[in-house]
Protein backbone atom coordinates (compact mmCIF):
# COMPACT_ATOMS: atom_id res chain seq x y z
CA UNK A 1 0.00 0.00 0.00
CA UNK A 2 2.96 2.41 1.40
CA UNK A 3 4.83 1.42 -2.02
CA UNK A 4 1.48 2.25 -4.31
CA UNK A 5 0.99 5.64 -2.77
CA UNK A 6 4.55 6.39 -2.84
CA UNK A 7 4.52 5.33 -6.93
CA UNK A 8 0.61 6.57 -7.42
CA UNK A 9 0.91 10.03 -5.73
CA UNK A 10 3.49 11.99 -7.54
CA UNK A 11 2.51 11.21 -10.59
CA UNK A 12 -1.13 12.13 -9.60
CA UNK A 13 0.57 15.16 -8.35
CA UNK A 14 1.94 15.45 -12.14
CA UNK A 15 -1.49 16.50 -13.55
CA UNK A 16 -2.13 19.10 -10.83
CA UNK A 17 -2.10 22.85 -11.41
CA UNK A 18 0.91 24.63 -10.32
CA UNK A 19 1.79 28.17 -8.17
CA UNK A 20 2.70 31.45 -9.47
CA UNK A 21 4.74 33.73 -7.82
CA UNK A 22 7.65 37.00 -8.00
CA UNK A 23 10.96 36.29 -6.67
CA UNK A 24 11.08 40.00 -5.73
CA UNK A 25 7.90 40.81 -4.44
CA UNK A 26 6.63 43.17 -6.55
CA UNK A 27 3.56 40.82 -7.79
CA UNK A 28 1.06 42.98 -6.70
CA UNK A 29 -2.52 44.00 -7.70
CA UNK A 30 -4.71 47.37 -7.36
CA UNK A 31 -5.11 50.27 -10.20
CA UNK A 32 -2.02 51.56 -11.58
CA UNK A 33 -2.15 54.56 -13.69
CA UNK A 34 0.28 56.52 -16.00
CA UNK A 35 0.87 56.52 -19.20
CA UNK A 36 0.66 53.64 -21.27
CA UNK A 37 4.23 52.26 -22.81
CA UNK A 38 2.23 49.24 -24.82
CA UNK A 39 1.67 45.83 -24.32
CA UNK A 40 4.51 43.35 -23.99
CA UNK A 41 4.56 38.94 -23.67
CA UNK A 42 7.65 36.88 -22.53
CA UNK A 43 7.27 33.57 -22.25
CA UNK A 44 10.04 31.22 -20.70
CA UNK A 45 9.77 27.19 -20.02
CA UNK A 46 8.95 24.92 -17.89
CA UNK A 47 10.88 21.79 -17.17
CA UNK A 48 9.88 19.41 -14.45
CA UNK A 49 10.38 15.93 -13.75
CA UNK A 50 6.54 14.11 -13.22
CA UNK A 51 5.74 17.46 -11.84
CA UNK A 52 6.29 21.27 -11.56
CA UNK A 53 5.56 20.67 -7.54
CA UNK A 54 7.83 17.81 -7.05
CA UNK A 55 11.31 17.89 -9.14
CA UNK A 56 11.04 20.89 -11.11
CA UNK A 57 14.09 21.69 -13.45
CA UNK A 58 13.13 25.19 -14.28
CA UNK A 59 11.05 27.57 -12.33
CA UNK A 60 9.86 30.41 -14.39
CA UNK A 61 6.49 30.11 -12.26
CA UNK A 62 8.24 31.34 -9.54
CA UNK A 63 10.25 33.74 -11.20
CA UNK A 64 7.77 35.63 -13.02
CA UNK A 65 9.88 39.45 -12.46
CA UNK A 66 12.63 37.60 -14.48
CA UNK A 67 10.14 37.42 -17.83
CA UNK A 68 8.42 40.74 -16.65
CA UNK A 69 11.25 43.26 -15.82
CA UNK A 70 13.09 43.31 -19.51
CA UNK A 71 10.02 43.20 -21.13
CA UNK A 72 9.40 46.41 -18.90
CA UNK A 73 13.14 47.78 -18.99
CA UNK A 74 12.96 47.84 -23.01
CA UNK A 75 9.66 49.86 -22.99
CA UNK A 76 10.95 52.63 -21.09
CA UNK A 77 8.31 51.42 -18.30
CA UNK A 78 8.18 50.80 -14.78
CA UNK A 79 4.90 49.23 -13.92
CA UNK A 80 2.51 46.62 -15.41
CA UNK A 81 -1.20 45.92 -15.25
CA UNK A 82 -3.57 43.56 -16.75
CA UNK A 83 -1.33 40.81 -16.49
CA UNK A 84 -1.87 37.39 -17.67
CA UNK A 85 -0.53 34.52 -17.04
CA UNK A 86 -0.53 31.43 -18.62
CA UNK A 87 0.67 27.72 -18.18
CA UNK A 88 0.60 25.05 -21.16
CA UNK A 89 2.21 23.29 -23.78
CA UNK A 90 3.39 23.05 -27.38
CA UNK A 91 3.70 20.36 -29.91
CA UNK A 92 7.46 19.68 -29.25
CA UNK A 93 6.15 19.35 -24.84
CA UNK A 94 3.80 16.55 -26.38
CA UNK A 95 5.92 14.81 -28.25
CA UNK A 96 8.71 14.93 -25.22
CA UNK A 97 5.98 13.67 -22.77
CA UNK A 98 4.65 10.97 -25.04
CA UNK A 99 8.45 9.91 -25.73
CA UNK A 100 9.72 9.79 -21.91
CA UNK A 101 5.83 8.61 -21.04
CA UNK A 102 4.84 11.53 -19.39
CA UNK A 103 8.03 11.11 -16.76
CA UNK A 104 9.57 14.54 -18.33
CA UNK A 105 7.38 17.58 -18.87
CA UNK A 106 8.54 20.55 -21.02
CA UNK A 107 6.05 23.36 -20.66
CA UNK A 108 5.84 26.89 -21.08
CA UNK A 109 4.72 29.96 -18.57
CA UNK A 110 4.04 32.83 -20.71
CA UNK A 111 3.13 36.54 -19.05
CA UNK A 112 1.40 39.08 -21.16
CA UNK A 113 0.19 42.79 -19.90
CA UNK A 114 0.51 46.38 -20.87
CA UNK A 115 3.53 48.42 -19.65
CA UNK A 116 2.82 51.51 -17.57
CA UNK A 117 5.51 54.60 -16.84
CA UNK A 118 4.14 55.90 -13.59
CA UNK B 1 -18.13 -12.35 -43.74
CA UNK B 2 -14.54 -10.67 -43.33
CA UNK B 3 -15.77 -8.63 -46.74
CA UNK B 4 -19.01 -7.67 -45.36
CA UNK B 5 -17.46 -6.71 -41.79
CA UNK B 6 -15.03 -4.28 -43.96
CA UNK B 7 -17.79 -3.15 -45.96
CA UNK B 8 -19.57 -2.22 -42.74
CA UNK B 9 -16.57 -0.71 -41.21
CA UNK B 10 -15.98 1.71 -43.95
CA UNK B 11 -19.10 3.35 -44.25
CA UNK B 12 -19.21 3.82 -40.64
CA UNK B 13 -15.66 5.67 -40.82
CA UNK B 14 -17.80 7.82 -43.81
CA UNK B 15 -20.49 8.61 -41.20
CA UNK B 16 -18.23 9.71 -38.98
CA UNK B 17 -16.01 12.00 -41.19
CA UNK B 18 -19.66 13.02 -42.65
CA UNK B 19 -20.43 14.40 -39.32
CA UNK B 20 -17.18 15.54 -38.86
CA UNK B 21 -17.38 17.75 -42.00
CA UNK B 22 -20.68 19.16 -41.23
CA UNK B 23 -19.44 19.78 -37.71
CA UNK B 24 -16.71 22.04 -38.72
CA UNK B 25 -18.74 24.05 -41.44
CA UNK B 26 -21.50 24.80 -39.19
CA UNK B 27 -18.73 26.12 -36.11
CA UNK B 28 -20.02 29.25 -34.39
CA UNK B 29 -17.41 32.06 -34.17
CA UNK B 30 -15.56 32.90 -31.06
CA UNK B 31 -13.45 34.87 -28.82
CA UNK B 32 -9.60 34.36 -29.46
CA UNK B 33 -8.42 32.34 -26.28
CA UNK B 34 -4.77 32.08 -24.97
CA UNK B 35 -4.98 27.95 -26.29
CA UNK B 36 -5.38 26.79 -29.34
CA UNK B 37 -8.87 25.38 -30.22
CA UNK B 38 -6.94 22.34 -32.23
CA UNK B 39 -6.10 19.16 -30.18
CA UNK B 40 -3.29 17.26 -31.18
CA UNK B 41 -2.44 14.07 -29.05
CA UNK B 42 0.03 11.15 -29.03
CA UNK B 43 -0.14 7.80 -27.51
CA UNK B 44 1.58 4.74 -27.04
CA UNK B 45 -0.64 1.36 -26.69
CA UNK B 46 -0.72 -2.39 -25.68
CA UNK B 47 -3.53 -4.33 -26.98
CA UNK B 48 -4.50 -7.73 -27.89
CA UNK B 49 -7.23 -10.10 -27.40
CA UNK B 50 -8.88 -12.53 -24.97
CA UNK B 51 -8.40 -15.50 -27.55
CA UNK B 52 -11.81 -16.07 -27.40
CA UNK B 53 -12.14 -16.59 -23.84
CA UNK B 54 -12.68 -13.71 -21.69
CA UNK B 55 -13.18 -15.08 -18.75
CA UNK B 56 -9.75 -16.22 -18.78
CA UNK B 57 -7.13 -13.50 -18.51
CA UNK B 58 -4.57 -16.32 -18.90
CA UNK B 59 -5.05 -16.53 -22.61
CA UNK B 60 -5.00 -12.87 -22.85
CA UNK B 61 -2.53 -12.53 -25.87
CA UNK B 62 -0.55 -9.40 -27.01
CA UNK B 63 -2.00 -8.50 -31.09
CA UNK B 64 0.20 -5.15 -30.97
CA UNK B 65 2.12 -2.03 -29.66
CA UNK B 66 1.34 0.79 -31.69
CA UNK B 67 1.57 4.60 -31.89
CA UNK B 68 -1.51 6.63 -32.60
CA UNK B 69 -1.65 10.38 -33.40
CA UNK B 70 -5.03 12.27 -32.71
CA UNK B 71 -6.57 15.36 -34.25
CA UNK B 72 -9.08 17.14 -33.89
CA UNK B 73 -11.21 20.44 -32.91
CA UNK B 74 -12.45 21.98 -30.04
CA UNK B 75 -15.36 23.78 -31.61
CA UNK B 76 -16.73 20.54 -32.85
CA UNK B 77 -19.47 19.06 -30.59
CA UNK B 78 -18.65 20.88 -27.76
CA UNK B 79 -20.37 18.40 -25.74
CA UNK B 80 -18.36 15.36 -27.07
CA UNK B 81 -15.77 16.69 -28.76
CA UNK B 82 -14.71 14.43 -32.17
CA UNK B 83 -11.53 13.67 -32.85
CA UNK B 84 -9.69 11.65 -35.85
CA UNK B 85 -7.03 9.46 -34.92
CA UNK B 86 -4.91 7.42 -36.84
CA UNK B 87 -1.75 4.87 -35.71
CA UNK B 88 0.58 2.11 -37.01
CA UNK B 89 1.27 -1.29 -34.35
CA UNK B 90 3.43 -4.33 -34.57
CA UNK B 91 4.49 -7.34 -31.93
CA UNK B 92 6.38 -9.53 -32.75
CA UNK B 93 4.98 -12.78 -35.54
CA UNK B 94 1.70 -10.40 -35.55
CA UNK B 95 0.60 -8.93 -38.11
CA UNK B 96 1.98 -5.45 -39.05
CA UNK B 97 -1.38 -2.90 -38.10
CA UNK B 98 -2.62 0.27 -39.52
CA UNK B 99 -5.37 1.95 -37.71
CA UNK B 100 -7.66 4.97 -38.65
CA UNK B 101 -10.74 5.86 -36.97
CA UNK B 102 -12.55 8.43 -33.72
CA UNK B 103 -12.10 9.22 -30.90
CA UNK B 104 -15.37 10.99 -29.14
CA UNK B 105 -14.76 11.89 -25.26
CA UNK B 106 -18.18 11.30 -23.42
CA UNK B 107 -17.03 12.95 -20.86
CA UNK B 108 -13.80 14.62 -20.75
CA UNK B 109 -12.01 16.92 -17.82
CA UNK B 110 -9.17 18.90 -18.82
CA UNK B 111 -6.26 20.11 -17.00
CA UNK B 112 -5.56 23.77 -16.21
CA UNK B 113 -3.05 23.99 -18.90
CA UNK B 114 -5.32 22.27 -21.40
CA UNK B 115 -3.79 19.09 -21.36
CA UNK B 116 -5.75 15.66 -21.01
CA UNK B 117 -6.60 14.91 -17.21
CA UNK B 118 -8.89 12.41 -16.98
CA UNK B 119 -12.15 11.23 -19.35
CA UNK B 120 -14.21 8.57 -20.34
CA UNK B 121 -13.86 8.17 -24.40
CA UNK B 122 -15.44 6.21 -27.35
CA UNK B 123 -13.04 4.82 -29.96
CA UNK B 124 -13.96 3.55 -33.32
CA UNK B 125 -11.37 2.42 -35.04
CA UNK B 126 -10.83 0.66 -38.87
CA UNK B 127 -7.80 -1.65 -38.53
CA UNK B 128 -5.79 -2.84 -41.81
CA UNK B 129 -3.47 -6.09 -40.08
CA UNK B 130 -0.63 -6.95 -43.03
CA UNK B 131 0.85 -10.85 -42.80
CA UNK B 132 2.54 -12.38 -45.29
CA UNK B 133 -0.75 -13.99 -45.73
CA UNK B 134 -2.80 -11.25 -46.78
CA UNK B 135 -4.51 -8.31 -45.59
CA UNK B 136 -7.49 -8.53 -43.33
CA UNK B 137 -9.41 -5.47 -42.50
CA UNK B 138 -11.68 -5.50 -39.32
CA UNK B 139 -13.60 -2.91 -37.28
CA UNK B 140 -13.69 -2.23 -33.55
CA UNK B 141 -15.50 -0.07 -31.31
CA UNK B 142 -13.47 0.45 -27.85
CA UNK B 143 -14.36 2.44 -24.76
CA UNK B 144 -11.10 3.84 -22.66
CA UNK B 145 -11.17 5.37 -19.19
CA UNK B 146 -8.22 7.84 -18.46
CA UNK B 147 -6.71 7.67 -15.19
CA UNK B 148 -4.62 11.02 -14.39
CA UNK B 149 -0.81 10.32 -13.86
CA UNK B 150 1.20 13.28 -15.56
CA UNK B 151 1.00 16.27 -16.87
CA UNK B 152 -0.20 15.68 -20.52
CA UNK B 153 -2.39 12.77 -19.99
CA UNK B 154 -2.13 9.31 -18.00
CA UNK B 155 -2.91 5.87 -18.67
CA UNK B 156 -5.78 4.93 -20.53
CA UNK B 157 -7.48 1.23 -19.72
CA UNK B 158 -10.03 -0.07 -22.42
CA UNK B 159 -12.07 -3.15 -23.40
CA UNK B 160 -13.36 -3.35 -26.80
CA UNK B 161 -14.55 -6.11 -29.77
CA UNK B 162 -13.11 -6.67 -33.19
CA UNK B 163 -14.69 -7.62 -35.94
CA UNK B 164 -11.83 -10.00 -36.44
CA UNK B 165 -10.09 -11.29 -33.38
CA UNK B 166 -12.98 -10.87 -30.68
CA UNK B 167 -12.96 -8.83 -27.70
CA UNK B 168 -9.77 -6.94 -26.87
CA UNK B 169 -7.67 -5.07 -24.25
CA UNK B 170 -6.12 -1.79 -24.00
CA UNK B 171 -3.13 -0.20 -21.88
CA UNK B 172 -2.46 3.22 -23.47
CA UNK B 173 -0.23 5.71 -22.54
CA UNK B 174 -2.34 8.80 -23.46
CA UNK B 175 -1.16 12.12 -23.92
CA UNK B 176 -3.17 15.05 -25.79
CA UNK B 177 -3.01 18.77 -25.73
CA UNK B 178 -4.36 22.10 -27.04
CA UNK B 179 -1.75 23.72 -27.45
CA UNK B 180 -0.89 27.30 -25.50
CA UNK B 181 -0.46 30.12 -28.69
Amino acid sequence: MVLLLAIGLPLLLGSCATTFSAGNGKLSYGSMGGTSRGSFKNTASAISIISPLLFPITKPNENLDDLIDPELAAKGANAAENIEIRYGFDLFGLLISSVTGGILNWGYVSVSGNAISK
Amino acid sequence: MPEKSANVAVLLLCFFLCIFSLGEASGEEKEPEYWSSTFYGLSWELSGSFGGRPAVLESAQIDALSLAATYGSADLFRPVPLRLRAGLGWWKARPFMVSAGMEIALLELLSPAHTRMTGLYAFADVHMRISTTGIRFSFEPSARILIPLHGMGGIALGVGYDTDIGLTWHIENMNGVYPLK
